[in-house]
């Protein structure tokens, strides 16, 4: 179930109505986490029980945790946690992965070996779900936050249905505490909720999903397109991404809020980055700051000499490219994010730039920025390295025997779409629907929503940060 | 970045809360229903070239046969304006046949196509149930979703609501609900539009499914195997044995009422058209119906063997070139003996 599909609407309207109508907290619980697993199953009901005892087992932990002072128990009970989870996410996300690169490397070696890789369906959600599993279970061992005593609480955080499969990656410490509370329905911001949602549907059903044709018709054969072509296709996958993912997110954001509860924001217009690092402060907000406090900072973080920061920083960006999937495309994507976040740390510890230099520099940071996050993009959509070299060397050398275009006409939408969202950074379109009547307000989104279905694909794609 | 800074509503109440709702909900389907009616008509593959030759066309032709590809492929105008001509009644005929069309599609083609206002003599609607199933391979295609207006829908789920086979009933029922429901809301519309720009001033070609004439006929020059022709057989055989009067269900009936009467408002004669397929059940109106129009069944094994050779068949359902000839030469003579006899005027 999509949050574009009709049914998602009845599916909520009928979570909303019951949910509010209900005046305990815990049944509120009940009636969401068996909507949370409804949701999931409808997806494959077989990997309901994956997300069961992977609930089930974080809670035990915390309990252990909370039950034990002794450090060496305690991170014992770690560990089972640790190795439950990233050992289930090991094996359905990376095991083909690791067989058939290791295959790879013997044979380099000259040693041939038969492998055989399996015919893994890959849980949707389960690498979100998985953090947000650990988030919980590091938290208390940790000592901030106390283990939860329900198990309905723990498996109503993992299993609430907006976050579940595609973010924002939720903190224990941040989302129990809300759960645990009765919340009211008088301080729903549902104005704010709604258009959000409208805003993240437009991104990923008129946006995201208007130009999957032309992005994917051009990563489907890039030898074919001549070099600008490159640049659109790569600048238009830049788009599709931004939207899929971010358009998800609001709708996530918005559901969740129309239910009472606050995510994480999780995009601040990543694409007014005016450098890798400050990209990362706007990009999936979620992840890098998870992979910052249990993966970055438990390596040694920013402490040491810049070699060993260097070495914490890649090995962070290569995990996180690696958590996205099972392929060596994603790592050099996640590696070539992290030598740039290297190379931009020593720039900013060297640099003394003059104050009248800065505004300047600024600007031609930031069409350089977008450069390399484009060409990191490359590797990211490709489906192999060879791929993602001839795409690559069209990009970025301009070589292309290719003489199909994809059209000028899409450099209108592009620069349109960058306007709209320079504006937005700047609050353009953020307060002028909360002024006016409630009446008006309604008759303004029914109108909106009737406008908006004229341009959404008659087909969906499904979100891309699905398959993560 | 739409941050949650509203500040707590104190005022708010259950009613208030609903009646928004129904403001939103209001506004959505007045402007629906509007853009509906503003949007240029969908651009269907083959339909919506036809209906645009057409209505260029219009003044040309004063008969027409409108149906399925047992239309398409079997009636050739050329044939008939000749044999009619012959029989003292001239006629200038275009074949207004599309593989895949059934009720109630063809209902909903023939009201288009009458809003052209053509001068027509002959209408000729072929006659069949009306169509409920789910095609698998067309239900996610923009062709099963144009047609689902109101009016078309109503008569499809009263059918099915109708219908003895409850077993797929729900299943059909949200089926078409969602199909209206979806060409209600507009969706996915932007691509008409966007068509209608970037056609607007330009003349578009004649679509090569009118034909070599450009009349809407295209024969099918195929025959059958020998297998094909014996289990051909074998199955007209045992449809022979199972021959049987049927009277159309109430829905499609409601259905062929309406058409018939759209097609007398527009001057002309209704005449429904049963093609000479291997099913042998000869649909009729109750006489109570009020459909008024002639009927012609060909599909009778017995009264017309001349159709159901194998040579002249591509299969069950569709007669090849040499068959189609014959089989268009048969209406027209029987159209000119019932002018003639003044059973029809």
């Amino acid at each position: 179930m999509l949050f574009v599909e009709f049914r998602f609407l009845w599916f909520f309207l009928a979570v909303f109505c019951v949910y509010w109508s209900l005046r305990e907290n815990r049944s509120r619980k009940i009636w969401l986490l068996l909507c949370s697993y409804f949701f999931y199953a409808a997806w494959d009901w077989r990997f309901l029980f994956l997300l069961m005892a992977s609930s089930a087992l974080d809670y035990f932990v915390g309990m252990m945790l909370a039950r034990t002072k002794n450090p060496v128990t305690r991170r014992g009970w770690l560990i089972l946690s640790l190795c439950a989870n990233l050992g289930t996410l090991a094996f359905f996300k990376y095991f083909n992965f690791f067989v058939s690169s290791a295959a790879e490397l013997l044979a380099w070696l000259g040693l041939p070996a038969s492998v055989h890789t399996l015919n893994i369906i890959l849980p949707v959600g389960i690498s979100f779900y998985t953090f947000h599993s650990m988030s919980y279970t590091i938290d208390v061992y940790r000592g901030k936050m106390r283990a939860v005593s329900s198990l309905l609480d723990v498996a109503a955080f993992i299993g609430f249905f907006p976050q579940m499969v595609a973010g924002p990656i939720v903190r224990a410490s941040a989302f129990l505490p809300q759960l645990q509370s009765l919340r009211k329905f008088s301080v729903v911001d549902v104005r704010g909720a709604l258009v959000l949602f409208l805003v993240g549907f437009v991104k990923k059903a008129c946006i995201a999903d208007g130009v999957a044709p032309i992005v994917d018709k051009y990563f489907d054969s890039p030898a074919a397109y001549s070099a600008s072509s490159a640049w659109l296709g790569v600048l238009l996958y830049g788009i599709q991404i931004y939207c899929d993912f971010s358009g998800y997110t609001d709708m996530a954001i918005a559901s969740a809020r129309l239910l009472g509860y606050e995510l994480p924001v999780n995009f601040r217009f990543p694409y007014l980055a005016r450098n890798v690092a400050d990209f990362w402060h706007r990009w999936h907000i979620s992840l890098s700051t998870w992979l910052r406090d249990y993966l970055y900072i438990p390596l040694g973080g920013n402490r040491g000499n810049r070699w060993f920061v260097a070495r914490n920083i890649m090995l962070t960006m290569m995990l996180g490219g690696l958590w996205h999937g099972g392929a060596w495309t994603f790592v050099i994507w996640g590696t070539l994010h992290g030598i740039m976040l290297v190379l931009h740390r020593q720039w900013s510890e060297w640099e003394t730039r003059p104050a009248r230099l800065a505004t300047i520099v600024d600007w031609i940071a930031w069409p350089l920025t977008v450069y390399w996050i484009c060409i990191t993009w490359i590797f990211f959509r490709a489906t192999d390295l060879n791929h993602a070299g001839v795409i690559a060397k069209s990009f970025v050398f301009w070589q292309s025997a290719g003489t199909r275009d994809i059209g000028i006409r899409m450099i209108w939408i592009v620069v349109l779409l960058g306007i709209v969202h320079r504006l937005n950074a700047r609050g353009v379109f953020s307060a002028w629907w909360r002024r006016g009547s409630s009446e008006a307000f309604a008759a303004g989104y029914g109108c909106s929503v009737a406008l908006v279905l004229v341009f959404i694909p008659a087909k969906y794609t499904p979100f891309i940060y699905f398959q993560f | 970045m739409i941050a949650s800074t509203e500040s707590p509503r104190t005022n708010f109440s259950l009613s208030r809360g609903l009646l928004d709702v129904g403001i939103a909900v209001l506004a959505f389907v007045l402007v629906c229903a509007a853009l509906n009616a503003l949007l240029p008509f969908p651009e269907i593959d083959v339909v919506s070239a036809e209906l645009r030759f057409f209505k260029e066309h219009r003044d040309e032709f004063d008969t027409v046969f409108i149906g399925s590809s047992r239309i398409h492929h079997q009636i050739s105008p050329a044939i008939f304006d000749r044999v009619m001509g012959e029989a003292g009644h001239p006629t200038r005929t275009f074949n207004f046949g599309i593989n895949g069309m059934f009720p109630p599609e063809s209902g909903y083609v023939l009201e288009r196509l009458l809003s052209t206002k053509p001068r027509l003599k002959w209408v000729f609607i072929e006659l069949d149930e009306l169509e409920t199933r789910r095609i698998p391979k067309a239900e996610a295609s923009r062709r099963s979703l144009y047609w689902h207006d109101w009016k078309r829908t109503s008569l499809v789920l009263r059918k099915i609501l109708d219908g003895d086979d409850q077993r797929d009933a729900r299943d059909l029922f949200f089926f078409h609900t969602a199909l209206f429901a979806k060409n209600f809301a507009n969706i996915g519309r932007k691509i008409d539009l966007s068509w209608w720009i970037s056609h607007l001033g330009k003349k578009t070609a004649a679509p090569k499914s009118l034909g070599r004439d450009g009349d809407g006929y295209v024969p099918q020059i195929k025959t059958m195997s020998e297998a094909e022709a014996v289990a051909y057989e074998a199955g007209l055989k045992r449809a022979v044995v199972q021959a049987e009067l049927r009277r159309v269900s109430p829905s499609t009936e409601r259905a062929y009422r309406q058409w018939a009467d759209d097609v007398r408002k527009a001057g002309a004669t209704p005449i429904f058209l049963i093609t000479p397929t291997r099913a042998q059940t000869k649909f009729e109106f109750r006489p109570e119906s009020g459909v008024a129009g002639a009927v012609m069944p060909f599909n009778d094994a017995k009264g017309y063997p001349q159709l159901y050779r194998n040579e002249i068949r591509v299969d069950a359902d569709h007669l090849n070139e040499t068959g189609a000839e014959e089989f268009t030469r048969l209406i027209a003579d029987t159209l000119s003996r019932l002018i003639n006899d003044g059973r029809i005027q």
